[in-house]
């Protein structure tokens, strides 16, 4: 039996503003994510990814397309009990402790205070807060109202939860303990939605992954298909050779270059060009490895080229 | 929503009160007030002060200087005085600056984000939050009358529970201008401008108030001198065909007024004004609400008195004394009252003033639905 997606939208389009000034945030985006995956969302600064999550979580209405979370249509309350939401620079209530956030949006979530009450604490260890669970919130610092936010996004065990930078503010043993809590929520199946500027973080976390630029989706795939690399080579020579960059530079996109190697990014003919370059220069070649690209290289290539095309 | 949601909203709104440092400095001056009431006490024969007495012989005034009937008296004008007019005057305002961040506060940037994409409706929320203003403002109401209620009952004898109608009066008071408050906070989502603007507001509603009791005033004490200076003659039954043959015969001849715009100009603001007068809510009428809660009907003890009046005037007439005439009611006297026609009706007041609170917190829900966070 087919299961429900967890997230399903087509043809989204959101606009700001009306007339000739209107904004496209979202521009007939198409996407289905199938339940238990850990997805990341990236693009860079005013893509359409917040838009595209409060979309998601009835936050921004007045859409046109279609937009389903956990099969119902979004914006009822439903579907919305089993999601956790960490926004981006959020603010929780400063007149309450940790232990005081954990419930009340446990509670909202229509979680029993006796139920939370059992789990509290183990969130609260989870993301290094047991300490100052019955201090105020305006007391903390970023770093833990962050980590706090992360709890109150679990708090109610959800089954998909929308992580907006969940590492913003955090120091590097607290992005350690976010990465373990999310490695854990993919464990038990739970549908993560990772939206994050840190790709290296993506890329250790997520196994899906959309890249979104002006509202529109460039790119969508697993993890592997998206840094396969196609045409991502890396040319190693017999001996030291001065400037191989510039003189392989007409052959396709060099990456990377050494005395004796050149890493570079071509098509079958840009290969053969490279390959009659380099012995045509009387330079041996020792090896050609494919070579796997790392997400920001790929990240940078679609969204340069198409910063490099049409203007908005 | 479920008992589980509306105890979360509620735990919230009552964490947001304890937490607010003028409702803890409120707070302090309520206990300290309720603590007066307990530590200075009267009797018919004595003041006492902790656990110290002073007949009042000792003082030198006279014995039994404060009766029971002067006690009352006493206690009813400190009702008014403090707790309807200062309390409901300077308390309420120090209520609103501090309850009028409450909404802008929910609707800030990241705060929206974490609370409205929670399963909760956003109408529910705004309403938790309205709450938590009138939580606030009910805690403090509660324990000052209630507090001076118990004081007054241990060390002045009172008698009855008339002072108790204060606290529900107070919140009624503030209830009906929150509710703009928080229009003014979701529309502006800033803590400043519903403060500033509950100010505004506040004084625009006194002013139009003040304006038509002003004309009202004037109007009766102008009508009641024209009638007191006219004579009064017997007038015979008019003849129904001799008035309407007088009245055509009138509209007839009656040479029709120049327009003077001037005039017309002053008689367009003052329909404006009483329209509004009878929109806006009246929180300046608390007080008087409080007066005819506690002394029942006024136009009953009016009838009342005018009762043992005439009875009094027979037993003159009886005696070969010539009859008093009766007395008249003071000028501008077109206080509320229960039975009151509608300008004056304490029923249309409330309702009116409740009809504006309901009808400015729907607009505000309706405004909070349509806003993409």
């Amino acid at each position: 039996m087919k299961q429900t997606p967890a997230v399903s939208v087509q043809d989204l389009v959101v606009r700001y503003g009306k007339g000739k000034t209107a904004v496209r945030a979202l521009d007939g985006v198409s996407l289905t994510i199938e339940p238990g995956r850990v997805f990341g969302l990236l693009g860079p600064n005013g893509a359409g990814k917040t838009t595209l999550v409060k979309v998601l979580l009835g936050l921004v209405g007045g859409f046109e397309g279609r937009a389903e979370l956990l099969g119902e249509p979004v914006g009822r309350a439903l579907p919305r009990r089993r999601v956790g939401y960490l926004p981006e620079a959020h603010r929780l209530p400063g007149y309450l402790t940790a232990w005081q956030v954990l419930e009340l949006f446990g509670m909202l979530c229509g979680r029993e205070r006796a139920w939370l009450q059992q789990r509290i604490p183990g969130w609260l260890d989870r993301v290094g807060m047991r300490e100052a669970a019955h201090r105020k919130v305006k007391q903390y610092s970023k770093g833990m109202q962050q980590r706090l936010g992360l709890a109150q996004a679990l708090v109610h065990e959800p089954d998909v939860v929308f992580l907006d930078e969940p590492t913003d503010g955090v120091d590097p043993i607290g992005r350690a303990a976010v990465r373990e809590v999310i490695a854990e929520l993919k464990r038990k199946g739970t549908t993560v939605f990772l939206n994050s500027h840190l790709l290296m973080e993506v890329e250790q976390m997520c196994d899906h992954v959309v890249i979104l630029n002006r509202g529109r989706i460039l790119r969508e795939g697993s993890l592997e298909e998206m840094t396969r690399g196609a045409g991502a080579v890396r040319i190693e020579i017999g001996r030291d050779a001065a400037d191989l960059a510039g003189k392989l530079a007409k052959c396709g996109q060099v990456t990377d270059s050494g005395p004796r190697h050149v890493d570079l990014i071509a098509d079958e003919q840009g290969l053969g060009a490279a390959i009659d370059k380099l012995r045509a220069e009387g330079l041996s070649i020792r090896a050609i490895t494919p070579r796997k690209l790392t997400l920001e290289q790929v990240f940078i290539d679609l969204v340069g080229a198409q910063e490099g095309s049409a203007p908005r | 929503m479920n008992g589980t949601v509306l105890r979360a909203l509620f735990i919230d709104a009552y964490q947001q009160v304890l937490d607010n440092w003028v409702f803890r400095i409120l707070a302090v001056l309520v206990f300290g007030t309720v603590a007066f009431s307990f530590a200075v006490g009267a009797s018919p024969d004595f003041i006492s002060i902790l656990w110290l007495r002073y007949p009042y012989a000792e003082l030198g005034f006279e014995a039994n200087m404060l009766p029971g009937e002067a006690r009352r008296e006493l206690l009813q004008g400190l009702q008014s005085l403090f707790i309807d007019n200062v309390v409901g005057t300077f308390g309420l305002l120090g209520c609103l600056a501090a309850t009028s961040f409450f909404v802008p506060q929910m609707l800030e940037r990241g705060a929206a984000d974490t609370l409205f994409s929670k399963p909760v409706s956003r109408i529910a929320l705004l309403t938790a939050r309205y709450a938590a203003g009138l939580l606030f403002v009910g805690l403090l109401a509660v324990a000052l009358v209630g507090g001076l209620f118990l004081g007054l009952k241990a060390r002045w004898g009172l008698e009855g529970t008339d002072l108790l109608w204060s606290a529900p009066v107070l919140v009624y008071r503030y209830a009906i201008v929150y509710s703009a408050t928080v229009l003014i906070g979701v529309l502006t989502r800033s803590s400043v401008a519903a403060l500033l603007g509950s100010f505004l507001f506040l004084g625009f509603n006194g002013c139009v108030h003040g304006a038509w009791e002003v004309r009202e005033f004037t109007v009766n004490a102008r009508s009641q001198m024209e009638a007191s200076a006219r004579p009064v003659e017997p007038q015979p039954e008019p003849d129904p065909v001799e008035e309407a043959q007088a009245a055509a015969e009138a509209a007839d001849t009656e040479p029709e007024s120049p327009p003077d715009e001037g005039l017309s100009l002053v008689r367009g603001l003052w329909k404006a004004v009483t329209v509004a007068h009878f929109v806006l809510p009246k929180p300046g009428e608390a007080p008087r609400i409080v007066e005819l809660l506690t002394d029942g009907d006024p136009d009953a003890a009016d009838a009342q008195k005018r009762a043992e009046f005439d009875a009094k005037n027979a037993e003159r007439v009886a005696k070969g004394f010539r009859p008093r005439s009766p007395p008249k009611p003071p000028p501008g006297d077109f206080r509320l009252r229960w039975g009151g026609p509608w300008p004056r009706n304490a029923y249309v007041s409330i309702a009116t003033s409740l009809g504006f609170a309901l009808a400015v917190f729907l607009a505000a829900a309706w405004r909070l639905s349509r806003i993409r966070f």
